[in-house]
């Protein structure tokens, strides 16, 4: 066996090709990760601490290691689809039906496109809990929020091409609730569809959009995203105890190890296990395919994908142009000026100041946007409200635990932003869940254990 | 022969005026060119056609729609109403984000299945979120007929009599 | 770079992660392995295997293993049937088994027509679920066996559909004439209607001798029910059976089908392959498919949609399952009118009849399904308001025949009533005739005068039908008035002999309020004509008696009194009809507005103001002249009808 492989490498082409020796010292492992290519973006050596497992859930990495399965299924399912009406449709019934491993590949695409969607949302939430954002890097998060809209816009524009009723109008809600951008609506919807309405032309739209442009936008964000993490020494590390926080430079007594084998290892280990639960998703659920696109006919309840059905719930309650445009550009606004002023970075925690006047200020605030939320919209946004006043009261209790420890020492010390982000992200999370259970036909209310999901 | 940097030698102030509007002119001149590069991409993607059928719809003769009649047009997306002041044709694209209304059973009205906007029987808001009136196509008469066009809006209210 | 070995910090757990990444790496090649194994090991595979096993038994030729699929683009049908059903078009029959015996015989090649459009299905499926429509949005339903030939109608759209009756009695004479002696195997007339049957076919097969079996000639009341007949048979009898049902059945008259219909319940073209999507299956029983669905709805139409206006039918388990059959056949073919079969090509492109043109038939096309079989009226659930009975001899005494023509040709504004005239594929002016016509059958005969006159008087009877009657229009004691003549002999004179008055009675008078009473036996006509015998001689002379118009102003106070409550305060309509809208008022004459009034409507909450009753005070004729004067304000005149006018001279 060794003798085949010494057979195997030693001679001039393999040497031509791989220009170190067998990686057992630490010398040929360091030229192993210095000389090549597809490992280029990583150091020789780490910091122990960004190996552990709980800093970064390694989400970043999953996320990627999703793009780059979308990209493989996604060029296969390219071979058998044309976007065209109504051959799109009937694409699609064949890969299903007669393209071997067809539906496999096609469930892997989807399940990983809507993982990669959850994924990105989770690196955002525990980039921001991680105070991850600090200077230098700053832009680097907003990059970051960037490809995040960019994975949302990727799963969209997939959502179309089948073309079927679900894609139909989930496209249908989307291209309207652009075409409600203030002054600008008319040109967008226009430039989106290519016509007056959904037809041939947006397929080939989005198409355009999904398998050009916005793969290669997004791989272009995420090479200039891991450059910049590279650059800035890797991904951020909070100060040890006792030693000064620098502004990147580790210090040397930072304890490190070999990149190869340690962290491509575990780098390893994470992209099998998210391969093989992807998998094991795409052999055991098939992707939804309904009956093919039928402009006159509206699905009774019409549902977004899943990560839009926030939004489409939020639509339920005020005009498009506030919901639909005003609100995610807001949020998407405020999210990437985050690190710019420097948001939860240095603030002292809540309860620092004096206690009964922040109560008062708190509960006043509450009192202010409970009556915002229960009366601006069409009906009272119980999904936002509910949060507010659940997290409210886990924040007063600040004011009144004593604890030196756990839990009670977490809540004590929390600043201000820290509470608006974590019920930005509960609402997320309870629109969402909203929309998608308890939302039947004419969207209303229903309990799934009643009347079953309408998905 | 050797190339000598020339940047290694302070300039003369001349000489920096010189570079400051060569390098404005010329930066200048490629900005413009990327920005009327963008708006022609912009303008190269939006259509200047568009491929759409005609949907006129010849309905019939006006005088024999009877007052109280309501017609069902282009598939379920146009209702044409004759009420006593005249003809409506209502399209029944819902005015929030586009899904079609189907008739609500009870009222008499339109229901939405994708936000839950509910409207009255001539097209008029009675539960958000939609905030505007279901839009209305222009009706007109040709040789006698009755013409509603389904692929055009009209803002005007009033309902349409034919001309005496 | 100078290697320092960690001293202190946690351990990397090296040998952990790389059992985790072996072991992980394992059940990943494990699981993508089953992804080529699910789409090799597939049922369609071990059916071909299969037969070639069977096939291999009897020296046969084995078929490659593959998917094998009928591709026709013009119809955009790719049909994959063929690779389980070997037997359709690609490999030769195994006679006794179930999948790969040999397709029954049909005028049809599998090859150049595809399966799906006759089986329905999903065509482009491989697993046996999928094709047969029995996973959710994966396929579409197959036809069960008992609805197969309703796959007929993906093309045969337009089949000529005759009259149930007319086809048995043709079917009787063929089988008392002995057609089938000679009609049999190669002159079998089993599709013989398929191509259409030429109207002179009997005049045509007249003329040929065959060997020297004499043909005698039919009769010639007989030829139209054996062409009835011959129409039928298209091999497709059970299919036949539902359309003759449903011809029956009244669909028309509330659903469009090929664009023949009211507007009142959904376009039912293409409903046979409508989307499962939006069916409520919460109340339907058995099986959770379109037919099912269509079963359970004919059944019980409010059980299953709670809105819903459809009239239960009454009809029996047959009937129902005869009815989906028909429904189903409703496939919406979509095909160039040159690939079309000749029955389409006649109904779409020469715009012939589906149904049988006479008013029986049209009635039961049109009307039957909300006006009743023999025109009773009906109470259609969730709808307040009942269905006239417009077969009703009091009915169809004040109608007078221009007025039914409006009525069906302009529909009744305000009410379910569609305008049957209205478009190129409503009726046209001579099958309203026919109904109009059909509709006077309901009218009871004339009795024979001399029979009446036989009869003994009963005067008490007599007086109380005037007074219910008479008095409405002519006054209490026949001294005429506004609107209608004094009866009193001898100025009258009709009034002077009794065989006059009992044919105005029977027969009524044109153009007039004066209607015909047949209705009323001919013990109450006798009564009824000695006591207008019996009147008094009128106070003012019949040569000075003139119709004056009442007075509009009067007649609006009288509206708001006694018709506002019901046809609303300005005519609108509400629990009545709308009597303002121009169709009615351009179609009732001020004679049919007067009897309208006087006589109530028979069937209907319309009391008769002539009389009056518990609740209502009676209107003098003076006020009915008023009320029909302000009537007749809202629209100038009556105007000439569309048309009718002609066929009816």
């Amino acid at each position: 066996m060794s003798r085949l492989l010494d057979a195997l490498t030693r001679n001039r082409v393999w040497k031509s090709i791989v220009r170190h020796g067998y990686p057992d010292t630490n010398k040929n492992r360091t030229l192993l990760v210095f000389s090549n290519f597809f490992l280029h973006a990583h150091p020789v050596k780490a910091r122990l601490r960004a190996f552990a497992f709980s800093r970064t859930l390694y989400l970043g990495g999953l996320s990627i290691g999703c793009f780059a399965l979308l990209i493989i299924t996604g060029t296969l399912l390219m071979f058998f689809y044309r976007p065209a009406v109504p051959q799109a449709y009937h694409d699609m019934k064949d890969i299903e039906f007669v393209v071997f491993t067809g539906m496999f590949q096609r469930n892997l695409h989807r399940w990983a496109a809507h993982a990669m969607v959850a994924l990105v949302f989770a690196h955002m939430a525990l980039t921001f809990y991680r105070k991850a954002y600090r200077p230098p890097r700053e832009f680097n998060w907003v990059i970051g929020v960037l490809l995040f809209v960019g994975t949302v816009l990727l799963s969209y524009t997939g959502y179309l091409l089948p073309w079927d009723q679900l894609a139909y109008w989930a496209v249908t809600v989307g291209t309207n609730m652009a075409g409600a951008t203030p002054f600008l609506g008319d040109w967008i919807k226009r430039l989106l569809l290519g016509a007056g309405r959904i037809g041939e032309s947006t397929l080939i739209r989005f198409y355009v959009l999904h398998c050009v442009v916005l793969p290669l936008a997004v791989g272009f964000g995420i090479g200039l995203h891991i450059w910049r993490i590279r650059k800035d020494r890797g991904i951020y590390l909070p100060p040890r105890p006792g030693s000064v926080e620098s502004s990147g430079d580790e210090p040397a007594d930072e304890p490190t190890a070999m990149t190869f084998p340690h962290l491509l290892l575990r780098e390893g280990v994470a992209g099998v296990a998210l391969t093989l639960a992807l998998s094991l998703g795409a052999l055991l659920a098939d992707a939804p395919l309904e009956d093919i696109a039928n402009p006159d006919r509206t699905p009774n309840p019409a549902k977004s994908p899943w990560y839009f059905l926030g939004l489409q719930e939020l639509l339920h309650y005020w005009r498009p142009s506030i919901s639909g445009v005003l609100l995610p550009v807001l949020t998407l606004v405020a999210l990437a000026a985050i690190p710019y002023f420097q948001i939860n970075l240095d603030r002292r925690p809540l309860w620092e100041s004096p206690r009964r006047r922040t109560l008062a200020r708190l509960w006043a605030a509450i009192a202010l946007l409970t009556a915002l939320f229960w009366k601006s919209g069409a009906h009272p946004v119980w999904a936002i409200m509910v949060p507010l006043w659940g997290i409210g009261v886990v924040m007063s209790l600040g004011a009144f635990v004593q604890g030196k420890r756990g839990a009670a020492r977490a809540i004590r010390e929390r600043s201000l932003p820290f509470w608006i982000f974590t019920w930005f992200l509960v609402i997320v999370v309870v629109l969402t869940v909203v929309g998608t259970l308890f939302r039947g036909p004419g969207w209303s209310f229903v309990y799934p254990w009643r009347s079953g999901l309408y998905l | 022969m050797a190339l000598v940097d020339d940047l290694e030698h302070p300039p003369t102030s001349q000489e920096s005026a010189r570079r400051r509007f060569l390098a404005a002119v010329g930066g200048g001149a490629l900005g413009v060119g990327a920005l009327g590069a963008a708006i022609t991409t912009l303008r190269f993607i939006e259509p200047s056609v568009v491929y759409e059928e005609d949907k006129r719809i010849a309905v019939g003769r006006p005088e024999e729609i009877a007052v109280g009649t309501v017609l069902v047009l282009a598939s379920g997306k146009v209702y044409l109403l004759r009420t006593e002041a005249g003809f409506i044709a209502l399209s029944t694209v819902c005015t929030h984000l586009g899904c079609i209304v189907r008739p609500e059973a009870g009222s008499g009205g339109f229901a939405c299945p994708c936000h839950g906007s509910r409207f009255r029987a001539e097209g008029t808001v009675r539960l958000g979120p939609a905030v505007r009136e279901l839009r209305r196509h222009p009706i007109s008469v040709e040789d006698g007929l009755l013409i509603v066009d389904a692929g055009a809006f009209t803002e005007d209210r009033a309902a349409f009599t034919v001309p005496a | 770079m100078k290697s320092k070995a960690p001293t202190a910090g946690p351990p990397l757990h090296f040998t952990a992660l790389l059992a985790a990444l072996a072991i992980l790496s394992v059940l990943l090649v494990a699981t993508l392995a089953l992804a080529p194994a699910r789409s090799y090991f597939t049922g369609w595979r071990r059916i071909q295997r299969r037969y070639n096993t069977l096939v291999a038994r009897t020296h046969g030729r084995p078929v490659t293993v593959g998917i094998k699929q009928v591709w026709i683009p013009e119809r955009g049908v790719v049909d994959r049937c063929p690779t389980c059903h070997l037997s359709a078009g690609v490999a030769r029959p195994i006679e006794g088994d179930r999948l790969f015996a040999a397709h029954p015989v049909i005028p049809h090649d599998p090859r150049k027509l595809g399966c799906t459009p006759c089986h329905g299905g999903e065509g482009r499926a491989t697993s046996q679920r999928e094709a047969h429509g029995e996973v959710r949005f994966r396929g579409e339903a197959l036809l069960a066996r008992a609805d197969v030939e309703a796959g007929c109608g993906s093309c045969h759209s337009h089949l000529p559909t005759p009259s149930r009756a007319a086809a048995e009695q043709g079917r009787r004479i063929v089988e008392e004439v002995r057609c089938r002696d000679c009609h049999s195997g190669e002159r079998d007339l089993r599709s013989v209607g398929l191509r259409g049957v030429p109207a002179d076919w009997h005049a045509t097969h007249l003329g040929r001798t065959v060997g020297d079996v004499s043909f005698g000639p039919l009769a010639d009341e007989e030829i139209a029910p054996v062409t009835a007949w011959l129409s039928t048979l298209v091999g497709a009898p059970r299919l036949m059976a539902a359309r003759m049902l449903a011809a029956e059945s009244g669909c028309r008259g509330c659903h469009r089908i090929e664009g023949v219909g009211g507007d009142v319940g959904p376009d039912l073209t293409g409903e046979g392959r409508r989307p499962m999507e939006g069916l409520d299956f919460s109340a339907v029983r058995g099986p959770h498919t379109l037919p099912g669905w269509l079963r359970a709805h004919f059944l019980d139409p409010q059980s299953v949609v709670p809105e819903s206006a459809m009239p239960g039918l009454g009809l029996s388990d047959e009937a129902a399952g005869l009815l989906t059959t028909y429904v189903l056949s409703l496939r919406a073919a979509t095909m160039p009118l040159e690939q079309a079969p000749p029955d389409r090509v006649r109904g779409l492109g020469l715009r012939q009849r589906d149904f049988a043109a006479d008013g029986e038939s049209l009635f039961g096309v049109f009307c039957v399904g909300c006006h009743g079989r023999r025109g009773e009226g009906s109470k259609l659930p969730t709808l307040a308001s009942r269905v006239p009975p417009i077969g009703d001899p009091e009915f169809l005494a004040i109608a007078e025949d221009r007025y039914l023509r409006e009525s069906i040709a302009r529909g009744r504004p305000g009410r379910l009533m569609p305008a049957f005239g209205s478009t190129d594929t409503g009726l046209r002016p001579a099958e309203i005739d026919a109904l109009v016509g059909y509709l006077r059958g309901f009218m009871r005969a004339s009795p024979e005068p001399e029979a009446v006159l036989a009869e003994p008087v009963d005067e008490a009877l007599g007086l109380r039908l005037f007074a219910e009657n008479c008095a409405g229009c002519h006054g209490d004691r026949g001294e005429g008035n506004l609107i209608a003549p004094p009866l009193g002999a001898p100025d009258n004179l009709t009034t002077r002999a009794d065989s006059p008055i009992l044919g105005t009675l029977t027969n009524g008078v044109n153009d007039t309020a004066m209607r015909s009473f047949r209705h009323l036996d001919a013990r109450s006509l006798r009564a009824l004509v000695a006591t207008v015998r019996a009147l008094p001689p009128p106070p003012m002379a019949r040569t000075g008696w003139t119709r004056r118009p009442g007075d509009a102003a009067r007649g609006e106070g009288l509206f708001a009194t006694h018709c506002a409550t019901c046809h609303g305060r300005r005519g609108e309509g509400g629990r009545g009809p709308s009597l303002r809208n121009a169709g009615f008022l351009a179609s009732a004459t001020d004679d049919h507005l007067t009897a309208s009034i006087v006589r109530g409507f028979p069937g209907t909450e319309m009391p008769r103001f002539g009389t009056g009753d518990a609740l209502r005070a009676r209107l003098l004729p003076a006020q009915v002249a008023d009320l029909v004067a302000f009537l007749r304000g809202w629209a100038p005149s009556p105007r000439t009808p569309i048309h009718g006018a002609r066929h009816a001279r």
